[in-house]
């Protein structure tokens, strides 16, 4: 496993809305197949900054390049991007009357052309991803009866199905319950085993256990980056908890529980 | 998997050729039945000779057969338009009608029916693209309110409200209006399928088959586009062509068949879900065919059921539409195919 190569890389990157600027000045860069967790309190622009990154929303100023077609993302056509990234939101979006099938085969539109036309190499892919996750047995399911955590999965297998070396996760946990979260962790942490992963999350036990390289947003909008061991005086400092103490007391736990 | 997808696939496809078989049903059955009574039981009519022959041949391809036809296209147009609506505006309650869109198309139709009170093809053709911009003026509105507001709900009342203030300025100008052009202005505010003459149905024909050629080409984007904004874009949606292609095409479908027809009430918001009743799926491929022809359907059906009582007395489609129409969007209210 290569893990110094780069993938996504970003110069003088400033974030928000015309009339609220959210992170500021920020540069990085990220290596290929690890997990860079984004944390910070409430309302300190997580959400924003992926959403950036990502190429949801555009950058005030400031340039994001994906190294393996060595371009701009704003140079980027819609499906050229969708096949460098995927995106797994917080909220589980409605879709009618879909299966979980025909949700996790719509992971394959970058790939078919304007027929929608259905190739052995798509079928294969989004089965792959039914099987990876797990779901196999939900895919006939219609999509909107499944409990939030199935949900989640769903939209994760769909993003495995669009087959793309980024995935992007938006405090994919916030709506769902202690055993569902752990689930959804672990899962994560195994994609990431060739993929690279980029998250926001809530959930501070995720970014200590998990991630390769943690960004932590001050409520004044600058972002300390750095491994997650090295930055746990920084956590202290905006969120008042001791990362130490807190995975101290997460170890006891899980004696009492086993 | 693949034996899965094929068992689900054959229960679609059943819904939608028992949907074209029943439009094709009643698109008979409207050309058989009319105000006039024609014996086709008891005598063999095309075997007749006589005077009697010769009217009947005329009410059935001269009167029946283009008003069918009309039934058949404007139906399924309405129809077309209401679930890209509804797509559109990720609601179950969207429609032509209740968004005020049709009013726009309306008030388009009612400025160049009352300038021009004797229309001709030319007439047509010009009320036919006023109407479709009034139709398109009104949805780019909502689509800046659903900007603004960020609530459906909210973008649906702003719709009727709308169409309310749209149709008052349209009642104004009609008051201002001579005699002979409010006449005809009444005549097609009634909404009817027999008011086409045969020679712009090749026109309407044309208008509705690339329209549908379009959405049927937009379908997988459609449901790409179920899934919000935000996960179509990271799916490589391009949202900008596609919310203008479905802003031109429902603007275009409503406003050349309120051109056309009369300001024609509830098939457009009733098709869709009656589409998917028969259907059980939000798949755009097979849900955009479906629902034409579940609007075909629904047209035709009001159509006969309009020309019932016999003795040249009609009753006013939109009654009938409403009759028909009500029931079934009560039903997406109350049980709802969006509720679990």
């Amino acid at each position: 496993m290569i893990n110094n190569e780069k993938i996504l890389e970003a110069k003088n990157l400033t974030t928000g809305y015309k009339t609220k600027k959210i992170t500021n000045d920020f540069s990085f860069s990220i290596n290929t197949n690890s997990i860079t967790v984004i944390i910070g309190p409430n309302g300190s622009g997580k959400t924003t900054l992926l959403k950036t990154i990502s190429g949801i929303i555009k950058p005030i100023s400031g340039d994001i390049f994906y190294l393996l077609n060595n371009t701009n993302i704003e140079d980027m056509d819609a499906i050229t991007f969708a096949k460098a990234r995927s995106v797994v939101l917080s909220k589980p979006p409605e879709t009618g009357m879909l299966t979980v099938f025909e949700v996790i085969s719509l992971g394959r539109f970058p790939y078919t052309g304007w027929k929608g036309k259905f190739s052995d190499q798509d079928y294969f892919e989004t089965e792959r991803a039914l099987e990876e996750i797990g779901i196999t047995a939900l895919s006939n399911r219609i999509f909107r009866t499944l409990s939030d955590g199935e949900k989640q999965k769903v939209m994760i297998a769909r993003a495995l199905a669009q087959n793309t070396p980024l995935i992007f996760f938006d405090e994919p946990s916030a709506f769902l319950d202690l055993p569902s979260k752990i689930e959804l962790s672990k899962l994560i942490a195994d994609i990431s085993k060739n993929k690279t992963i980029i998250s926001t999350t809530h959930d501070i036990d995720f970014a200590l256990n998990y991630a390769n390289e943690l960004w932590v947003i001050d409520r004044d909008g600058t972002t300390h980056t750095g491994a997650p061991e090295k930055l746990y005086g920084t956590i202290e400092n905006i969120f008042k908890i001791m990362p130490h103490k807190f995975l101290e007391q997460k170890i006891k736990l899980q004696h009492t529980l086993c | 998997m693949y034996v899965i997808e094929i068992v689900n696939k054959k229960q679609k496809y059943r819904g939608f050729f028992l949907l074209v078989i029943l439009s094709f049903l009643l698109f008979i059955l409207n050309l058989l039945t009319g105000s006039a009574g024609i014996p086709f039981l008891s005598e063999n009519i095309f075997h007749t000779d006589g005077a009697r022959t010769i009217i009947w041949k005329t009410i059935i391809f001269e009167i029946r057969f283009p008003r069918a036809v009309s039934a058949f296209l404007a139906g399924g147009a309405l129809a077309l338009a209401g679930l890209l609506l509804q797509t559109f505006f990720r609601n179950p309650l969207a429609g032509p009608d209740i968004l005020g869109i049709a009013s726009g198309a309306g008030f388009g139709a009612a400025v160049v029916i009352l300038a021009i009170p004797f229309l001709g093809i030319a007439g047509i053709i010009s009320t036919a693209s006023a109407a479709a911009v009034g139709a398109a003026a009104v949805t780019l509105f909502l689509v800046m309110i659903v900007k603004k507001s960020g609530s459906i709900t909210l973008t649906l009342i702003a719709g009727l409200l709308t169409g309310y203030f749209i149709a008052s300025i349209t009642g104004i100008m009609v008051r201002f209006s001579e005699n002979q052009a409010v006449r005809s202005f009444i005549n097609w505010s009634a909404g009817s399928f027999k008011n086409i003459s045969p020679d712009t149905l090749p026109f309407l024909a044309l208008v509705v088959a690339s329209s549908f050629l379009v959405a049927v080409i937009i379908s997988r984007h459609c449901d790409l586009y179920l899934l919000g904004d935000d996960y179509a874009s990271s799916m490589g949606l391009n949202l900008k062509y596609f919310r203008y292609s479905v802003i031109i095409i429902t603007s275009i479908l409503t406003g050349v068949v309120t051109a056309f027809c009369g300001p024609i009430t509830f098939i457009g918001i009733a098709a869709p879900h009656f589409c998917r009743f028969f259907l059980k799926t939000d798949k755009h491929n097979i849900l955009i065919p479906g629902t034409f022809f579940a609007g075909t359907t629904l047209a035709l059906a009001a159509d006969i059921i309009s020309s019932l009582p016999g003795h040249g007395i009609t009753l006013p489609l939109n009654s009938v539409t409403a009759i028909i129409g009500t029931p079934i969007v009560i039903k997406v209210l109350l049980k709802g195919y969006y509720d679990k």
